[in-house]
């Protein structure tokens, strides 16, 4: 495609139109001429591709600068952080903040807040929503029970398998499995209702946990691994 | 009675009782949240790992929503609760523990993973550029990933990045606008021995716009198909 009204966009024009400092001629040849424009676009998604896959790339993590604060690290460790925030700005107005965060110190007669009274309507976005699977027909046998619910969430499947307990409360065996199944091991589960947290329980090397005698009804599982991700199933019902 | 001797109710009950005392401006002991935390963490007893969540879920809300920042954004801070405990827990279970000797020490680190939590999502959002504005949940997600082999690509693309640019001041260059996001203005004002105006910086980023986009290896690596650009660009 030949710009349609020649001489065509040079580099400099180009790279101030990236910059969004295009002047008003700049602006109307862009307006009118899609060669240019789409040259434009090109340029604009290549800039952003690399600003997304480099943005911060060999910066520290904040839980990292805060264990740095904390004197948390070892010498090597915090020399290399020092170094770090003597040549990135962004990480020094973070650690800044951080600092302030916590020299708030807190004193005696602070009160705490309430837990807002509510439940999420829907999980947050970090979150991996698990769905629940029909049960499949299996023969019914009396007195047999209808077999562990099962929930998906991507390549990782859940089990969960509802027993009766004491005093008309239940208890929760659950599995989770996945490919990455060492992601998953020592994970912290939540369950929930109506926003309040009811136990937690942490999943064993084989992928296995346990949450005892709690009272039925509509649960929420939420499943956190040491590597940051989330799995969420909501709306659980647990009963017999 | 010793402290370890004591069952999980009763310490658990003193501990809650402790800390109201505290957060009525009367002396506390704070022994008894320790041993809790300790339990909690240290023998990873998820049911004092619940107690200690229960007695310290009010304080973490409050945390979470002084953090600066909090304000924009657009979500309740239930999420960052239960992050915020979740990163506390992973990082102070099992022998790490050993190295917390004090109550105020304890939560001083949990008031850490407070602010981390919210900061550290405030910052990947301020990186997701083009994805931010997306509504969609199933993209915004793929647009996060704690996988750690993204951490090999980003620093394959790099060296990529730097032996297109040899010199160690358009190394830097590059780095303020691609990773650190900087304009111009604030490039200038941050190393204002390396370049003295903006029109400076302009006309050096031109340069190193035109030698990345011309190149297939680094465009590969951005997963960009089609030749490279052509033209005056």
């Amino acid at each position: 495609m030949e710009c349609s009204f020649p001489p065509p966009l040079t580099s400099d024009q180009l790279s101030a139109a990236l910059e969004g400092l295009a002047e008003p001629d700049l602006q109307a040849h862009l307006a009118r001429c899609p060669a240019c424009a789409s040259q434009l676009k090109a340029a604009q998604r290549f800039e952003q591709q690399l600003s997304q896959r480099l943005y911060r790339w060999d910066c520290p993590s904040l839980q990292r600068l805060g264990e740095y604060h904390l004197n948390r690290l070892t010498p090597d460790e915090a020399a290399n952080i020092t170094q770090h925030l003597k040549q990135c700005a962004r990480c020094d107005e973070e650690f800044a903040g951080l600092r302030a965060f916590m020299e708030v110190e807190q004193r005696p007669g602070d009160q705490p807040v309430e837990r807002p009274p509510r439940r999420p309507d829907r999980p947050h976005w970090r979150e991996i929503v698990a769905r629940l699977l029909p049960h499949t027909p299996t023969l019914a046998l009396r007195g047999s029970a209808p077999g562990p619910l099962t929930a998906e969430a991507g390549d990782i499947r859940l089990l969960l398998d509802i027993k009766p307990a004491r005093g008309g409360n239940v208890t929760l065996d659950g599995t989770v499995m996945a490919s990455d199944q060492d992601q998953w091991n020592g994970a912290l589960v939540h369950l929930r209702r109506a926003g309040a947290v009811l136990q937690m329980a942490t999943v064993d090397d084989l992928g296995g946990f346990r949450c005892e005698a709690f009272a039925p009804g509509v649960t929420d599982v939420r499943i956190a691994s040491a590597e940051g991700r989330t799995i969420i199933l909501l709306d659980a019902k647990f009963a017999i | 009675m010793t402290l370890s001797a004591l069952s999980l109710d009763h310490l658990t009950q003193r501990c809650a009782e402790e800390t109201h005392k505290f957060h009525h401006d009367q002396t506390s002991d704070p022994q008894f949240c320790f041993e809790l935390f300790r339990r909690a963490l240290a023998e990873e007893t998820p049911d004092a790992l619940w107690r200690v969540y229960e007695i310290y879920e009010r304080q973490l809300y409050r945390w979470v929503q002084d953090v600066r920042g909090f304000d924009r954004i657009s979500e309740g801070p239930d999420y960052f609760v239960m992050d915020a405990f979740s990163k506390f827990y992973f990082a102070l279970r099992g022998p790490r523990f050993d190295g917390f000797s004090e109550l105020p020490k304890l939560l001083a680190y949990l008031k850490m993973c407070a602010h981390t939590t919210v900061a550290q999502y405030l910052r990947d959002e301020a990186g997701n550029l083009g994805v931010k504005s997306i509504e969609d949940d199933d993209v915004r997600q793929a647009s996060f990933d704690p996988d750690p082999t993204a951490d090999l690509m980003q620093g394959e693309i790099w060296a990529c990045l730097c032996e297109l640019l040899p010199e160690a001041r358009d190394q830097l260059l590059a780095r303020c606008r691609f990773s650190l996001e900087m304009k111009p203005a604030q490039i200038v004002a941050q190393y204002p021995q390396v370049w003295r105006t903006e029109r400076e910086v302009s006309t050096a980023l031109y340069r190193i716009r035109q030698r990345l986009r011309s190149d297939p290896d680094l465009r590969t690596l951005l997963g960009l198909r089609g030749d490279a650009p052509k033209g005056p660009a």
